[in-house]
Order: structure tokens, then sequence, then C-alpha cells
């Protein structure tokens, strides 16, 4: 019997070939084609599998460990602040993903820093993940399909970066029905157009997110906008050709030349920054059904430009990041007991940041420079082979073998990655992984923002590459008749030739960044539960980390080991949904989560000021990172509403409430005159307090 | 399909508390604060820190009772007294001083002693003597400033790495003058309508001048261009610096040559044009002092008040306490500045 779809949706029942049919490709992509395909003169037999037992089949069976693949629509039903779900937010309540500032999409992975992850977009590579100082994600929800996030025993595909990679990946557009999307928020809203533009052949999906802040506040001239795009062309039952594309910006643009400012100067201001992404893909599903391969190519592109203007004087700045991408992936299951995948990958860096463009009398001071122009080509080739040893014991044993071609040196890591499974039964298994991953290029920014002025800064003969070694163990564990996966896992993370600024480093206008950092190194250990339950009325998670984060830099801290700057001991993460009716909804999100380290000022004493024609307070402070703010303790909640506006038009309307509680989740701590005791006293500050919000979806 | 689409947006945004974080348990500490000089007396100053805390006065306060122990070495003790000075009151540190002279190349310990405060203790190491002159100054025009270049050449010994440290301070002065007159000196300042009578009535009286410095020092910025100053890699060379940080590393054993310019002040009067002195002093420093001169370089006094950026921290070697006593050999050049 010939199968007819194999998936139609995440949540909807499937048929699959058979059970023997390779499990482990299916979930590598489980809308892709190639995988569950008729194999001719196979004799199937028709069974129906949900995805979600194939998942927790996956989970318990597979080498894989440090993966959180929830789904897509189950991660977005988490409540989030001003009703905009996000994916990445929603990513960070889970175990070993700890938020950098409130609301931001900082992702800090066991230990690791913001930019040790790599964010993919349909296999392109994200520079700069965030809109709005990165308070939003550039992923538009009604687009996504599946966000794989790992963590550790990284499969020998992915490198780049030390700690984590998410691979997310868009939807593809039905080809024999057409679906529409509408939604309508209180920041944003958005709209995802699905159709087949030649049934059965070619369907092509159209998306778009835009603010409107620029439109009711007048006076803050920004927003943000995103266009997706994916055309899917289905030549044959064996090959599929997929092209996609991004584009985004953020922009401020005042410039009004006729306004004034108070001192009668024509003002104008322009901030424009973001991504240009388009990938393309070809996937070939051999005969014999034993051979598959993907070829992608993508072009990614990450610009900002600053320009400032008062009367004759102009000041502009920008920066530029290209990548021109190509790999080659192949995976063969024709020997018995063997999953080989291989593959090879080359990028085509340019750098160029810092462009400084000046006029004007009062520009003096900024000279003009046409940016430190950088060409790097990064290439990889990797193979991995998982040895099924008998029934209880796999073995995935792999290597990668990535390099940077910079200017005058070439860098060449191997980067082993070796995962183990041992079942213990159906229901649980013991797991075992270690992973190296090279990381080329460093992200040089002063804060947890995104600010236009970070700066991707690739290695070169002084800046080395960043290389993390992680151990991991874990039990994994599943309980069917309540659809619930628990995991556990222990990790030890060592990280090598980390950055950090010096102390006092000049970062604004610099041509010069190699001078302002310092190499170090870092450890991260910790323990990790989750618990999550992925069908039912009743679904959620459960996350908990308990961990340790350290730097050492011998020009920072004395020599001495320090807290790094996202250290929190522990974090918990509760998230629940419960469908009250099937109409009503609710779901609600607790997080607890040890306040964060920094260094404070504990005294001061008079010394004489440096012109020596009086006196100044000298300051003296803790070891770096001695001090912790308070814990941050949220509830958030959301209800929903689901509805028919016709028989085809769907809706659901959310009510949504951020920080019920109105607890300040301190995010800085500020040094202020205590009046009442004539003394200092430290002032910690929240970003946001409660935020009430309402939203409407619109599918047909 | 749009049609019938509505929406309502209800955003409420709560007041945001500040929460206060829990008083940091902090004690006051001694403070030593110093330079041995090779071939001065032992001078330093001592007074104590005040604490960031809800439970602490912000009120600097002398330290009564403080008694400290200064040995070398080999274990001889030296002897060191309070005194009184002018500055007491405005630095909030008592000075102490002793007879015997910084040997070079020697190393001390301060043992700092107080009932409640405790014992801070502080390594000390002078540097060998210093091999280094001004080799020719001049007038010149750096960073659209008016400065005096001054070329120094330093012999560097060439051992260990070796820390050199330039600065330039201004004495200000005053120049009396007096005439003769019916067997008495009369000031030119306050008698100058009786010394015009006397020129324009065909006298001539005697005059003498004198000299007087004023107790009061200002300190000049100073500039360098020199890539193997830490000033260059650490600000740039446009930037006025307290101080010129150079290292050996690049220099090791070798004569070197190096260009510093003395700019003007923050009062804004141009160097040629103010009467007084300015102190050229090149020294050879230890390296925990260099490392402090190198953090105070580029502290910013602004900086520190908030947890969002990592203050630069200016750290000494008062082991229990706080301050610097710093190990220095020198040589000082003198140089008059301003019209008289």
């Amino acid at each position: 019997m010939m199968i007819q779809n194999i998936m139609k949706h995440q949540s909807t029942s499937i048929i699959l070939a058979s059970i023997c049919l390779p499990l482990q490709l299916l979930a590598q992509k489980n809308s892709s084609s190639i995988h569950h395909r008729p194999t001719p003169g196979n004799k199937l037999e028709e069974v129906t599998v949900s995805v979600h037992s194939v998942k927790r089949k996956l989970f318990i069976e597979s080498a894989q460990m440090g993966k959180t693949d929830l789904p897509v629509s189950l991660l977005l039903k988490a409540p989030a602040i001003g009703g905009e779900q996000d994916i990445i937010k929603a990513l960070q309540l889970t175990p070993g993903v700890k938020q950098g500032t409130e609301g931001s999409i900082g992702m800090y992975v066991r230990g690791g820093g913001n930019d040790e992850n790599l964010i993919t977009l349909d296999g392109a590579t994200i520079y700069n993940a965030g809109h709005l100082l990165g308070f939003f994600s550039l992923f538009n929800n009604t687009t996504l399909k599946e966000a794989q996030l790992y963590k550790s025993s990284f499969p020998a595909q992915y490198g780049g970066r030390m700690s984590s990679v998410l691979d997310v990946r868009t939807k593809d557009a039905s080809l024999q029905d057409y679906h529409t999307q509408v939604n309508i928020g209180t920041i944003t809203s958005s709209a995802n157009v699905q159709l087949p533009v030649v049934k059965d052949k070619m369907s092509l999906m159209l998306a778009g997110r835009r603010t409107y802040i620029d439109k009711v506040m007048k006076s803050v001239p920004y927003y943000f906008y995103d266009l997706n795009g994916k055309l899917v062309f289905k030549a044959d039952e064996r090959n599929r050709f997929y092209l996609s594309s991004y584009y985004g910006d953020d922009v401020l643009r005042s410039s009004n030349l006729n306004s004034k400012n108070e001192d009668q100067k024509q003002i104008a201001t322009n901030i424009k920054m973001g991504n240009k992404v388009w990938s393309a893909k070809w996937n070939r599903l051999s005969a014999n059904n034993l051979f598959a391969s993907d070829l992608n190519l993508s072009y990614s592109n990450f610009k900002y430009l600053v320009d400032g203007r008062a009367d004759n004087n102009i000041l502009s700045v920008r920066s530029a990041i290209r990548d021109y991408n190509g790999r080659y992936d192949i995976r063969y299951s024709g020997i018995n007991g063997h999953k080989i995948t291989s593959g090879i990958h080359a990028t085509y860096h340019y750098f160029n940041p810092n462009i400084v463009n000046t006029s004007g009398p009062q520009m003096a001071l900024f000279t003009n420079s046409a940016g430190k122009k950088i060409y790097n080509t990064e290439a990889a080739v990797y193979v991995n082979d998982e040895i099924t040893l008998n029934a209880k014991c796999l073995l995935a044993a792999g290597v990668r073998l990535s390099g940077m071609a910079t200017g005058g040196k070439n860098y060449i890591s191997p980067e082993p990655r070796i995962g183990f499974k041992y079942s213990l039964s159906e229901a649980s298994s013991l797991k075992l992984s270690y992973a190296r991953m090279t990381q080329y290029l460093h992200l040089v920014s002063s804060s947890s923002l995104a600010l236009p002025t970070d700066l991707w800064y690739p290695v070169t003969d002084n800046i080395k590459p960043g290389i993390s070694d992680q151990l991991s163990i874990g039990y994994y564990h599943t309980i069917p008749s309540m659809d619930i996966s628990i995991s556990t896992e222990l990790y030890y993370k060592r990280m090598q030739n980390l950055l950090e600024y010096k102390e006092g480093a000049l970062l604004v206008m610099n041509n010069d960044y190699e001078k302002e950092l310092v190499h170090g190194c870092g450890e991260a250990y910790g323990a990790e539960l989750f618990v999550s339950k992925t069908a039912g009325r009743f679904t959620g998670w459960l996350g908990y980390t308990l961990s340790f984060a350290t730097r050492r830099f011998d020009s920072l801290n004395g020599g001495k080991q320090y807290y790094a700057r996202y250290d929190r001991r522990h974090d918990l993460s509760l998230v629940a949904m419960y469908d009250i009716t099937p109409k009503w909804s609710i779901s609600t999100t607790w997080i607890y989560a040890t306040g964060s380290p920094f260094t404070g000022q504990v005294s001061q004493y008079i010394v004489p000021s440096p012109g020596l024609t009086g006196v100044e307070a000298l300051p003296a402070y803790t070891g770096r990172n001695e001090l912790r703010l308070s814990a941050s303790f949220r509830t958030d909640m959301d209800l929903q509403y689901k509805f028919k506006v016709s028989k085809r038009v769907k809706a659901d309307a959310h009510l949504s409430v951020y920080n019920v509680f109105n607890r300040t989740q301190p995010y800085t701590v500020q040094r202020v005159p205590d009046e009442k005791n004539n003394g200092y006293k430290y002032q910690q500050k929240g970003l946001f307090g409660t935020i009430t919000a309402a939203s409407l979806n619109i599918s047909l | 399909m749009w049609a019938g689409l509505c929406f309502m947006i209800v955003v409420a945004l709560s007041c945001k508390k500040e929460l206060p974080l829990p008083d940091i348990s902090t004690q006051k500490k001694i403070v030593l604060i110093g330079e041995f000089i090779a071939g001065d007396t032992f001078k330093l100053r001592a007074g104590q820190s005040i604490a960031v805390s809800g439970k602490e006065q912000l009120s600097f306060q002398l330290l009564e009772g403080l008694s400290l122990e200064l040995k070398d070495i080999t274990g001889y003790s030296y002897q060191l007294s309070a005194y009184q000075d002018s500055f007491i009151q405005m630095l909030y540190t008592v000075p102490f001083a002793g007879k015997e002279m910084v040997k070079s190349g020697m190393e001390y310990t301060i043992n700092a002693n107080h009932a409640s405060l405790g014992i801070a203790t502080a390594h000390i190491k002078i540097p060998g003597p210093i091999d280094a002159a001004v080799t020719d100054t001049a007038f010149a025009m750096y960073s659209n400033n008016g400065t005096l270049r001054i070329r120094i050449k330093i012999n560097d010994p060439g051992n260990a790495v070796n820390y050199y440290v330039i600065e330039a301070v201004r004495q200000g002065m005053d120049i009396q003058g007096y005439f003769y007159y019916n067997g008495t000196w009369h000031s030119l300042q306050t008698e100058s309508s009786l010394y015009d009578f006397l020129k324009s009535s065909g006298n001539n009286p005697a005059t003498k001048f004198d000299t007087v410095f004023q107790n009061k020092y200002v300190r000049q910025p100073v500039y360098t261009s020199d890539i193997n100053s830490d000033n260059v890699t650490d600000n740039g060379a446009n930037t006025a610096a307290k101080r010129i940080l150079l290292k050996d590393l690049n220099f090791n054993g070798m004569e070197y040559n190096t260009n510093v310019y003395v700019g003007e002040d923050n009062s804004g009067i141009p160097l040629d044009s103010t009467k007084g002195r300015v102190f050229v002093y090149i020294k050879s420093v230890s390296p925990d002092y260099f490392k402090f001169l190198k953090s105070y370089e580029t502290y910013d006094p602004m900086s520190g008040y908030t947890s969002l950026e990592q203050p630069v921290k200016i750290e000494g070697n008062v082991v229990n306490g706080l301050g610097m006593i710093g190990g220095v050999s020198q040589v000082t050049y003198t140089y008059i500045s301003g019209r008289r």
C-alpha cells in the first residue's frame, strides 16, 4: 500500500509505511518529503502513529541528547510580554538556556555567551536575530515549522559556535490547498499566505510582519518589519527544490530637515539595520531509498547604518557582514546497522566593520575610515556513523574537521563528536556524549542588548578561535500513557580562547578592537531536569537547571576565577497549558531565577585629584561579579478563546498578562545616595511591570 | 476576508517598582597612599575608607591611633612618625615620615596597625637607579595644543621588565620686585607710584627681584605618540594623559628615545604665558605601581554607578587595606614657564 501523505500536520495523526522505516530520518526533517516516500517494491502495512509517539521513541532510542525539540505550536502557547509570542523567548524557558536582560532574546546556553549560538533560518546563518534592541526575534510565528535547539551532543553537521545551535525551519506551503493566517497584536501584526502555484508541483508561502509603534506614537519614528518567502518545487517523487528568503529591517528615521532644535539647528537621525537572507536547497532521494542528499546554497547579509546630521555636520557609521555559503550533506543507510551522514561546508565571509564618513566643521574629532575589510573562508568536512551495536546499545561517532583561512594564518580544528545510548527498557535509556565545537567569529558587544554598534569580528592572527569541549550524561524516561517525557542531564563544559574586554576598553568608533580584547577560558557545569507533556488537554513543561559558570582571564580580576555574567545558580520554569473547554484554554508561566552577578563598589577613599588641585574619592570594588542581584520571580498568564468567524475562517483571541504580580525582575543595580542615612545604597531596577495585552489570530 | 475584523488592544503598563538590594556587609579599611622615592626620606599618608553601605555615613574621618612599622628586607626597622600639615583636613589622611633614606633596589614592608581596623600590610620594591635624561626641549604644536616637547633618552638596564612613568607638574610662582630709596627697600607692587615718580624725576633707584614659589601644584596633561606606551594602546595618541606609561618590552637593554609633549592644564592659560616652573619627573616604578597608575589612567570617575558595565578597578598593594605605596627611582628636570 502506498503512502499518501506521511505527515499532514504535527498535531495530526500520520500514516507510516512501517515501524521499521528509519525513525531517525523521520525525526530529522519531520516534514521533509524525502524520508517518507514509498519504496517501490517494499511491502508495507498501514499503521497509525502520532508524531508525539514517534518523538517519544526517538527521545529514548536515539543517541542524541541536549536537544530541545518541542513542537513550535506548543512553544508559542507560552504567555509572552505584550502578547507577542516569540520562539526564542519560549526556548529561554527550557533548562540550560538563560535569558540576558528581561524581555530580550539573548540566550546564554550552558554557561556560554550570547554570541556562542548558531542561529539558522532554513540553513542560512542569522547574525542578528533581534529587533528593537533584541526585545523581539526576527522569526514571524506564522512562518515557523520547527525549531530545534542543540545544547550538547552536537551532530557533526553543525559547527561554528561553541554553545548551541538553533535550527529554525519555515513551513512548506501545501501543494494542494491554500491557507491564510493573520495575527493582530498589540505591537506587531502579521500575515501569512500559503498557496499552491502549480497543484501538486509547486507551492509558495509569503509572510510579512510589521510594528506600528511609529503609527501609534508619532514621536517615536521607529518600526521594524519582516518579509518571508518560500517556494517549494516538487520535481518528482525523489527530487524537491526549495527557495527561501528573509528580509527584515529596524528603521529609526527622524529626518525632517525642516525641523530645528532649540539651538535652531537642523537635526536628523537615520538608523537602519537588518538581515537579508536567501537559501536554496535541492533535496534528493535515491531510487533505492538508501541514499539521500541535500545541496544547500545560502547568502546572508547583515548590515547597519547610522546617519546623524546637525546642520552641515554629517556623521555616518556603517558596518556589513556578508556570507556566501555552500554545503552538501548526504545520508546513507545501505549498511546494516549503520546510518552514515557526511558532508562538506564552505563559507566565504566578508566583514567590513566601522565605515565612517564625516563632513562639516564640527566633525574634526572623527576621522573618516573605509573600515577594515576582512575576507575569510571557513570550511568543514564531517562524517558521522550511527552504529547499532546491539538491541540496547547505539553508538554515534563522528568527526568534523573545520578550519578558517584568515589573511595571515590558517586555523584547523578537529571536532570529535561521540554519543552513546544504552536502553534500560522500552521507556528509559542512559546516554553519554562528548562534543567539541570551534567558533571562528566573535561578537564585539558591550551590552546584553542588541545594539547597532555590536560587531561580529572574525579570528585573526591574534584572535584565536574559541573552543568548547562538553561532556554530558543523561537519563531519559517516558510515560507513554500520559504523554510525558522526562530527562535529566549532567554536563561539564570547558571553554578556551574566550574573549572579554579589557577594563576601560575603548569601544566606540574604534578601528582596532583587537587591542581591547583579552583571551581567557571558562568552565560550566550543572544539572538539568526537563519534564514535558506535549499531548492531551493539559500540556506544558517543567524545567530546572542547577548551574555554575565561571571565567578566568589572566588580565582580569587579578587572574582569579570569577562568575560569568549570567551565572544563575537556580533556574526554574513551569509552563502549563490547559484546555478548559474546546473553546477556552489558559496558559501560565512561573519563573524563578537566582540573580545574576555584578561587580559592586564596597568602599571609597580620598586621594588628591588628578590635577592636584583638589581631592577625589577613589572607589574600591568587590572582585569581578562577586555580588548578586536579587532573584527574579515572575508569573505570566494567557487566556485564549477560539471561535469561528465563518465556516472556513477560524480565530482565536488572547488576553495575556505579563508579570501578573508586578514584581521587579532586576536587570541592573545602581549605587545611589541614601538620603535617609546620608550614605549610599544599591537600588535594583527592572524593565517591565505588569503588562496586559490583547491579540487576535485569524486563519483560513 | 478581512471584513468584520476588529480587535481591541489594551495595554496597561503598571508602575515599575525599584527593589532595594539587601545591604552589603562591608567595613572601613586602613588606607595607605604614597611613593617611596629612592634617595628621598620615607613619606606616606594614612587614613581610612568609608563603606558603601546603608549603615555607613557618607562622611570621611581622620583615623586616630594608627601605628606604622616599616622594615626592609634585611629585617632592619625604620621609625615613621605622624606629623601635621595643611592637607590633613582636605585629604583626611595623616602624613607619616621617617628620617632615613629610601634605597634603590631595596624591598620594604609596612605594617599599619589599628585597634579596630586590624593590620594592613604593603610590600614595596624600589627599582634600581634610573638612567634617563632630557636631551632636548622645544615648543611644539600637538593635537592642536601648544606644548612643551621634551625629548627623553632612557638607558634601559636590560634586566627584568622595567616600567617607566613620565609626568609633569607645574608650580605657580610670584616675582616680587623691590627698589632702593632712602635707605630702605620698597615693594614695586605696592609702591609703584613712588618708583614711577623717582624714575621720572631723573633718579634711577636700584632694583632687585625675588622669586617666591607658591605651595600650589597643578598637574600638566601630557601626550605621546610612542607606540610602546600604554597610553597609545589604551586611549590613542591624541588623548591627554595624566602620566605617560612606558614598558621596556621592545627596548630591553637598549638606549631608547621618546618624545613627551607637556600640554596646558585646565586653566586655559597657555603654558608659555604662565609664571611658574614645570617639574618633569622621569620615573622607574615598581610593577604593581605601574599597574595602579595604568588603571587610574583608564578609570572614569563617572563610571561604576551601574552594574551594566564593568568598572575599571584601581587595585593597590595594601593587603587588608586600600591604597598604594609605589616604589620609585626618579630624575627630575625643572623648566621655568611664562614671561617675567
